[in-house]
């Protein structure tokens, strides 16, 4: 997360741009919505924003939106995923993945200079069910594990990923989105996640 | 998939049919209908349950229908009591009875007749409520009116926003280009009678913040209010205002602290 922050107030003072455009762009997606961050402050409620991010957004959008259509503006600032890679430090600045979790991913695996967009999203999966308190750190190893055997044929590919247990044993399964599983009755599925779906939240994240 | 093969699909009495492509599918009794639908019309004069979705030119519920998958159409129509629990996307919806929505919903016009829970966002173009609806993410439009009740628990983002009181409504924020918020009082017949049956009924919006180029409020109880011009009128309690060009507070209004920034 970004510390240096700008009111709203502020912002429109600073850009010229009223209540109504700022809504406006935030309606059409130009602003995406994590750049929204609500603080209490002594006068009430008061929205901030990452300063640097928002800046430079609005001063785009106001030298294009008389030449380009908001909607064709908001398929522009939509991130093409593939190209989207970030450092370690990024994630945990960025609070896409937790330090925790990276931790795990770097003493399993090794230290990376840089994380694609795939592997963030599997890193945001382990986070995920970390944080849930569904999933522990021997399963996690588990399933980063996994992820990193497999990582060609998860490409392009959705998947639903799948942790099982029978008699406390752990299973990491990833299954194609049109199978179906059918297990005995002692087998519990701790999490089921679609891989595809955790793809569009990182990327929504990531505007 | 040939256009020319469909055929039309009648459930009278009880019973179940699988899904896949229709013409008309009528429900009159009580039909269970397993798998997707793509048809031109969908019609539930009775009870149908549909375990998949809906891909249709027009739905029509005058029944009860619960379907289990999303709704892709033109024209929704939901008479009766209606149940979709994924997305509904389509381009006029009309709710006269009543209406859930477990999905996000999108529609170009949206009415609210009857009475609708959307349990997640609503973005429409127009969107016009007379009946009651409360919606549980946030809700977007170009037009907004309001003429019944509503309760939002995100954010009202839009364009235009204007509501005519009646009864208690309730949204988190609010946010757009012209915001105004009547009372009208006994203007209207209507609201005559439903003062003399419910004399309890108290015609209020609440909200947290309200933020607008161009703000007119009535009844209205806000903690901040920010705006370029923006006009405090009767029955109104504010927090704070903080406002750039103008600011009009109206005799029977209260506000405890007012900024000129």
């Amino acid at each position: 997360m970004e510390n240096d922050l700008i009111s709203k107030k502020d912002l429109l003072e600073h850009a010229g741009i009223s209540y109504g455009q700022l809504y406006r762009w935030k309606r059409k997606k130009l602003i995406p919505e994590s750049w929204f961050i609500r603080k209490s402050t002594f006068t009430g409620q008061e929205t901030f924003f990452p300063r640097k991010s928002i800046i430079e957004r609005v001063e785009k959008i106001m030298n294009l939106k008389d030449d380009v259509s908001l909607d064709d503006l908001a398929d522009m600032f939509s991130p093409q995923p593939a190209a989207a890679s970030m450092t370690s430090s990024q994630l945990t600045e960025r609070n896409i993945v937790s330090p925790t979790t990276l931790e795990l991913s770097t003493r399993l695996l090794g230290t990376k200079q840089e994380y694609s967009f795939l592997e963030i999203v599997q890193l945001r999966i382990t986070d995920h069910l970390l944080h849930q308190g569904d999933m522990t750190l021997t399963e996690a190893d588990l399933l980063l594990q996994t992820f990193s055997d497999h990582r060609e044929k998860l490409q392009g590919q959705d998947m639903n990923i799948l942790l099982i247990r029978k008699m406390g044993v752990p299973l990491v399964l990833f299954i194609p989105t049109s199978c179906e599983l059918l297990l005995d009755s002692q087998t519990k599925v701790i999490a089921s996640l679609n891989l595809n779906g955790f793809a569009e939240q990182l990327k929504i994240q990531l505007t | 998939m040939e256009q020319t093969t469909r055929t039309d699909l009648t459930i009278s009495g009880s019973g179940s049919a699988a899904g896949g492509f229709y013409e008309d599918v009528k429900v009159n009794g009580s039909g269970k209908i397993q798998g997707d639908i793509n048809c031109s019309l969908f019609k539930a004069n009775g009870s149908a349950n549909v375990y998949g979705s809906i891909t249709a030119r027009e739905v029509k519920i005058n029944g009860s229908a619960k379907i289990q998958g999303a709704v892709n159409a033109d024209e929704v129509t939901i008479m009766g009591s209606g149940t979709i629990e994924k997305n509904l996307a389509c381009r006029e919806l009309s709710i006269n009875g009543s209406a859930t929505v477990a999905g996000n919903a999108e529609a170009k016009e949206c009415e609210v007749n009857g009475s609708a829970t959307f349990k997640n966002d609503l973005s429409c173009d127009e969107i016009s409520i007379r009946g009651r609806a409360k919606i549980e993410g946030s809700c977007s439009a170009e037009d907004f009116h309001a003429k019944g009740q509503f309760n939002i628990h995100g954010l009202l983002n839009a364009e235009s926003i204007e509501v005519d009181l009646y009864g208690e409504c309730k949204v988190k924020e609010m946010g757009g280009k012209d915001i105004e918020v009547k009372n009208t009082e006994f203007a209207s017949p209507w609201k005559k009678i439903l003062r003399k049956l419910f004399p309890s009924h108290d015609d209020r919006l609440t909200a947290e913040v309200i933020e607008g180029d161009n703000i007119v409020l009535e009844n209205t109880f806000a903690k901040v209010v920010r705006g370029n011009h923006i006009v405090i009128g009767k029955g109104c309690e504010i927090g704070l205002v903080e406002y750039k060009d103008h600011l009009d507070v109206r005799s029977g209004a209260s506000v405890q602290s007012e900024k000129k920034v």
